[in-house]
């Protein structure tokens, strides 16, 4: 069973945050698990590029779409550096680590507005588990 | 002034790779080598598929090929391609890379994370193209 599901046309954003999971699930295979007890659905927007993709938790998989859900539970809006910056974040319990340079930035850019993550309570546990996927640091 | 895309082109970049201790500091333990395909748009004078390969080691380009096949090309650890006209986007900086590859309009082969972990080196790899003094075939009178 593939853990990363795409439509075989998916390209930019959508392809590159399902190459990454993947990536990393390659590289270590105990990440897979982050993939299980977990449903619900994110959106991440890259207002910059004006790009935005749907991301759905579902039976042990991670379906990547090329639109953004209308019901999702988490949405990340940000612009593409620091999307990309997010991925080399350091992490401590699945969020940015505010006791390091990086993962201060990240907070501060929350409170600027510059990344805004809406859903955040509820969707506690979808990001918690998107950031140890997408995570290279 | 280099022609884009050349061999003349080409050895410029090198050398302001090797030259960029910018690169060298974000490169530093970068190891890999990488291939750029300039797509062919005839109407633009780029009639074939420009493979252009380089050997990243540790901050420094120790080797290029202008020109290389597509079978050569392919055994590249990392591949970046898009058409000529997107490139030339990149290179006068009207188009940044990172924002380009999400948008699909350059596509990456690869293992991404590890290009994730490089994006600073990858960021200065189109800085330095775009310091280049570059004359695009396209624009030639």
């Amino acid at each position: 069973m593939s853990l990363v599901v795409t439509d075989p046309d998916l390209a930019g954003l959508g392809a590159m945050l399902a190459d990454l999971v993947r990536g990393n699930i390659e590289a270590d295979p105990s990440r897979a698990k982050l993939l299980q007890g977990v449903s619900g659905k994110v959106n991440v927007h890259a207002r910059d590029a004006e790009v935005a993709v749907g991301m759905e938790f579902k039976n042990g998989q991670l379906h990547v779409f090329a639109e953004p859900f209308r019901d999702a539970t988490l949405t990340i809006e940000t612009d593409s550096d620091t999307l990309m910056g997010m991925s080399t974040v350091p992490l401590r319990f699945g969020m940015p680590d505010v006791a390091q340079s990086e993962g201060r930035t990240v907070v501060k850019k929350m409170l600027r507005g510059d990344l805004k993550v809406r859903g955040m309570v509820r969707g506690m546990p979808l990001m918690v588990r998107l950031q140890k996927l997408l995570s290279v640091a | 002034m280099a022609l884009f895309p050349s061999e003349g082109w080409l050895k410029e970049y090198v050398d302001k790779i090797n030259s960029s201790k910018e690169y060298e500091e974000a490169a530093a333990t970068w190891e890999g080598d990488l291939c750029y395909v300039f797509e062919a748009e005839p109407d633009k004078s780029v009639p074939n598929d420009v493979w252009v390969w380089v050997d990243l080691w540790h901050g420094k380009c120790r080797g290029s090929k202008f020109d290389v096949t597509a079978e050569e090309g392919e055994k590249a650890k990392f591949i970046i391609r898009a058409p000529y006209s997107r490139w030339k986007q990149v290179i006068n900086k009207e188009l940044d890379p990172i924002k380009g590859m999400m948008q699909g309009k350059l596509k990456l082969k690869g293992d991404l994370p590890t290009i994730v972990r490089y994006v600073k080196a990858a960021n200065e790899l189109v800085n330095i193209a775009g310091n280049v003094q570059t004359e695009f075939v396209d624009d030639q009178s």
